[in-house]
């Protein structure tokens, strides 16, 4: 998910560059020392998950997984998201370096919104089924945010963007629903596997 | 095994300093997001494409990167020029599609293109260590750094350790569909990863520690700045200044 | 005049641009023989039989397996459910939360109807002595009872070739003995890998050695 080179405007570009900055300024605060090499871990953990296929009907998808990250990063999604792009942007060339500040803002910005929404829940959450409702909204709401963001990023770039940024909605919509199953399923076997992980505050802050 | 980290390129480029690399790729691309002239895009697109041509960038990686990147811009030229306003070139109903839309949307499929051009050769030459020092030195936030390095750490064994897991499960008569079974196996497969790797990372900071580490890194490279580094800082420096003046001068 | 199972012919298999590390060899798998594959330490013992299955991305030469040639990832998908492959390291095999959904995972890929998995499952347990396992975490086990767990989800799935890669590596005494005589008493078809010479004396009838990434008949 996320926005390629040479589409939006200069102001749209300059102003996600900024608050991305601000985030992961944040992100970066919320962390110490000890626990770098555990965030790093879970963002080379997120990359490569993100270079899974998983077939949807006719045509295979990538992970995302935005959702969970905030489930078990909270604000940490920040800085995670930024290094997970840019290794991506170096290693496969994907949307490079002037979009690097909207892009991160499309995956994180969500991700923190399902760690502030979601986590007191998942926290209390005492039974499978309720891990697995808690994770299929993680999961949902990570990827509606992100669409939403990217609407956002186009409309703000001008008119001419409007047919785009709808054709966009549309397409993801496969996306939304198989990361709704598959947080579900992520959560629930992290829940059982290692309790420890869903039910600290957030794993790594 | 293929790995992630190493994209051998061979070609000149690897040579010059990966600071003045980094620097020449985020102007350059800069400089083309922002560009709104025909001329200046034009130029940009020529130099980066000259750029690749001069570095000899094996064209096999960059081939697939654009195929997919124009795939997405022939889309847009699809879809954009419905709703750019102007003369008309097809219409149904009150929707239009119009000639300036067109333009518009090649303009876009040049720019990108041109900006995953300079990419490729400034940027993506960079090894990713390399690439972690080099933001060090550029004074990169130090945690933002260390949190790069280590990702770069861990994600060859991350890929390779994906690589086993969902080899074994082939071997077991796993065949991915679109099912509830596929998405659950995928899932633990995912999360079986996770969890080992976090366990993992708490012994690495535990070795870490046991040989003295308290939140600093050194750096065992250092770059300085040589002749060729400066030839090739003037030489694109020259390309983003004319563009510049092309655009706004 | 036995069926010939795998047939080997000229199998060439590297990873990435290094040299191969399986050169031109040629060797055939008949049905109902116990051969025990043996060679140094990196000589390519792992690699033939992940080859033989079809997990090696790219061979050069020609592969047959239960009677057609095989050469792109689909025609293996037949071969898979056939042979059973225990990987060297059991971190890799094991990957769902408890013992019995893992040991389950094999058979479900099988389409075999709920009960029998159930039955399977149980079954396979009972015999590696792994009863009351059911409900444990393998994430939790240790080297050996992982090992034990891996060797369960190959034997559940009942292929018709077992290629195991060094199975008993990290068992204790017991259950190198138990193995042992549940593989001398199958009459599947055996490849077996292991550094352990009396464990191969005992289960396999037929020795290949891996030499210079080719097939030595000892
Ligand atoms: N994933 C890999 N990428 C690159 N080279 C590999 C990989 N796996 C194995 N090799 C190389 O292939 C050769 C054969 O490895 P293999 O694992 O097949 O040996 P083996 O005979 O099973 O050894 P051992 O007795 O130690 O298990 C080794 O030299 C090894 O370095
Ligand atoms: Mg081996």
């Amino acid at each position: 998910m996320h926005i390629s080179e040479g589409i939006l405007s200069t102001p749209v570009l300059a102003g996600g560059g900024v608050i991305a900055a601000a985030g992961v300024y944040v992100g970066l605060r919320s962390l110490n020392d000890e626990d770098i090499p555990k965030t790093a871990m879970m963002t080379a953990v997120f990359f490569t998950a993100s270079l899974v296929q998983v077939p949807a009907g006719p045509v295979s998808m990538h992970l995302v997984l935005n959702g969970l990250m905030g489930l078990l990063l909270g604000w940490s999604a920040f800085p995670s998201i930024l290094i997970a792009l840019t290794l991506q942007a170096v290693i496969f060339r994907y949307g490079g370096l002037t979009v690097l500040g909207v892009n991160t803002l499309i995956m994180a910005c969500p991700a923190v919104l399902v760690h502030i929404l979601l986590s007191p829940f998942l926290r209390m959450a005492q039974s499978r089924a309720r891990v697995l409702v808690v994770g299929a909204c993680a999961g949902l709401l990570g990827i509606a945010g992100g669409m939403a963001f990217v609407a956002l990023a186009f409309v703000l770039t001008g008119r001419s963007m409007y047919g785009v940024a709808g054709l966009f909605v549309v397409t993801h919509i496969p996306v939304l629903l198989v990361e709704g199953v598959f947080t579900a399923a992520m959560v629930s076997f992290l829940w059982r596997m290692k309790p420890e992980l869903i039910e600290s505050r957030s794993y790594v802050t | 095994m293929t790995s992630l980290l190493l994209l051998k390129v061979d070609s000149v480029i690897g040579n010059i300093d990966p600071r003045a690399r980094l620097v020449s790729g985020f102007l350059f691309s800069v400089l083309l997001a922002v560009a709104q002239k025909w001329e200046v895009i034009a130029a940009g697109f020529l130099s980066a494409f000259l750029f690749c041509a001069a570095a000899r960038l094996p064209w096999s990686g960059l081939r697939v990167r654009l195929i997919g990147l124009n795939v997405f811009m022939l889309a847009l030229l699809l879809v954009m020029p419905w709703s750019v306003p102007g003369s008309v070139l097809w219409n149904i109903g009150n929707w239009t599609y119009t000639i300036e839309g067109v333009e518009l949307a090649l303009m876009v499929a040049v720019k990108g293109n041109a900006i995953v051009l300079a990419m490729s050769v400034f940027i993506s030459t960079i090894d990713t260590a390399s690439l972690g020092h080099a933001l060090e030195h550029l004074r990169a936030p130090r945690r933002l750094v260390h949190l790069f390095l280590f990702t770069v750490r861990y994600l060859d064994i991350l890929h390779h350790e994906s690589r086993r897991l969902f080899r074994a499960a082939r071997a077991r008569g796993f065949a991915p569909r679109t099912d509830l079974h596929t998405y659950r196996t995928v899932s633990r497969l995912i999360g079986t990863i996770m969890v080992r790797s976090l366990d993992r990372s708490e012994r690495v900071l535990a070795a870490m520690k046991a040989r003295g580490y308290c939140g600093r890194f050194y750096l065992l490279h250092h770059f300085s700045l040589r002749m060729s580094d400066a030839l090739f800082i003037m030489t694109v420096s020259v390309f983003v200044a004319v563009l510049a003046w092309m655009e706004w001068g | 005049m036995s069926e010939v199972l795998f047939k080997l012919n000229e199998l060439t298999v590297r990873y990435g641009n290094e040299p191969p590390v399986l050169r031109n060899l040629s060797m055939d798998l008949v049905k109902g023989s116990r051969i025990g594959l043996v060679g140094r330490n990196g000589s390519g013992k792992s690699t033939l039989l992940s080859a033989l299955v079809g997990l090696m991305d790219d061979f050069d030469g020609e592969l047959w397996a239960f009677g057609k040639w095989r050469r792109d990832d689909s025609d293996f998908a037949e071969v898979r459910r056939r042979a059973g492959l225990l990987f060297e390291d059991p971190d890799d095999q094991l990957f769902n939360i408890t013992v019995s959904e893992d040991v389950a995972f094999g058979p479900f890929n099988l389409g075999w109807p709920r009960e029998r998995v159930i039955t399977a499952v149980r079954d396979t347990l009972a015999r590696l002595d792994l009863s009351g396992y059911e409900e444990r975490i393998t994430y939790r086990l240790s080297t050996g009872e992982k090992r034990m767990v891996s060797i369960a989800t190959v034997l559940a799935m009942d292929p018709e070739v077992l290629l195991l890669d060094e199975p008993t590596a990290g068992l204790d005494h017991r259950h190198t003995r138990l193995l042992e005589e549940i593989l001398k008493q199958s009459s599947k078809t055996l490849l077996v890998v292991s550094h352990d010479r009396d464990f191969l004396a005992s289960v396999t009838n037929q020795t290949i050695q891996l030499e210079n990434g080719q097939a030595v008949y000892l």
